[in-house]
């Protein structure tokens, strides 16, 4: 993320599916907080510090900060509403879904 | 009113192209959200989540990923979208592209995009996958 750049865009956008957006399948907008948008939330602690440990990552087995304090942690993570993460713990049933984009056939 | 799947109270809210971070309760129904404001009743939400003044992101989008490369992809899925969980990634762009590159595995343009199906049910965060057909 550019500090006072422009800011990435987001993925699809409200107001261009205003109509369809009470119907099951209404395609998806990711990136903004804003009403028609996905519930996709992270919360962030920005003073919390920890001490990164690889065998608290559920995916890589080394880091090269490991052990290092670092600053600023993510608290809960939401997808389309639903609590996902919290505090090390991953919760619920896996809820990914793919996105189809319009116009390209995948 | 109508009632809210979930309300979670209290958040700085930081959003692409404002300047600044506003404290404020969302509102979600259906899965999106519904009601952004700076204060949202919880009388008829079913859920309510004290966000302690806490920071809130957009669910983040990351742009590039090539999940399945050095492990199988429907293994490969669950570990990487329980990390990408833990960093507040909701929604990631897997990349495949034709030739040798998955597990030194490859195939036709058609077999390549039949890919990104590979561990649905297993996996935690929205995705899209663009498919490079290198001919």
């Amino acid at each position: 993320m550019k500090a006072g750049g422009e800011a990435s865009p987001s993925i699809g956008s409200p107001s261009s599916r205003r109509g369809t957006r009470r119907g099951a399948s209404a395609s998806p907008a990711k990136g903004d907080i804003a009403v028609g948008y996905d519930a996709d939330l992270a919360l962030l602690d920005p003073t919390r510090r920890f001490v990164l440990r690889e065998a608290e990552s559920p995916s890589s087995r080394y880091s090269p900060f490991e052990g290092q304090e670092l600053t600023g942690q993510v608290e809960a993570t939401f997808l389309r509403g639903h609590l996902i993460y919290e505090r090390g713990a991953i919760i619920g049933p896996p809820r990914g879904r793919y996105v189809r984009r319009p116009g390209t056939g995948s | 009113m109508t009632s809210l799947d979930l309300v979670v109270k209290n958040v700085r809210v930081v959003r692409p192209r404002q300047a600044g971070i506003e404290r404020l309760d969302l509102g979600v129904k259906d899965g999106r959200f519904a009601l952004v404001a700076p204060e949202i009743s919880t009388g008829h939400a079913r859920e309510v989540v004290d966000g302690r003044g806490l920071l809130a992101f957009p669910g983040l989008v990351d742009a590039h990923t090539h999940v399945g490369i050095y492990a199988p992809l429907a293994d490969d899925a669950v570990t990487e979208s329980k990390a990408a969980a833990k960093g507040g990634v909701t929604t990631m762009l897997t990349y495949f592209r034709t030739g040798q590159y998955y597990l030194n595995r490859g195939g036709s343009c058609a077999w390549t995009r039949g890919r990104h199906l590979a561990g649905e049910g297993r996996i935690r965060w929205d995705r899209i996958s663009p498919v490079g057909c290198v001919l």
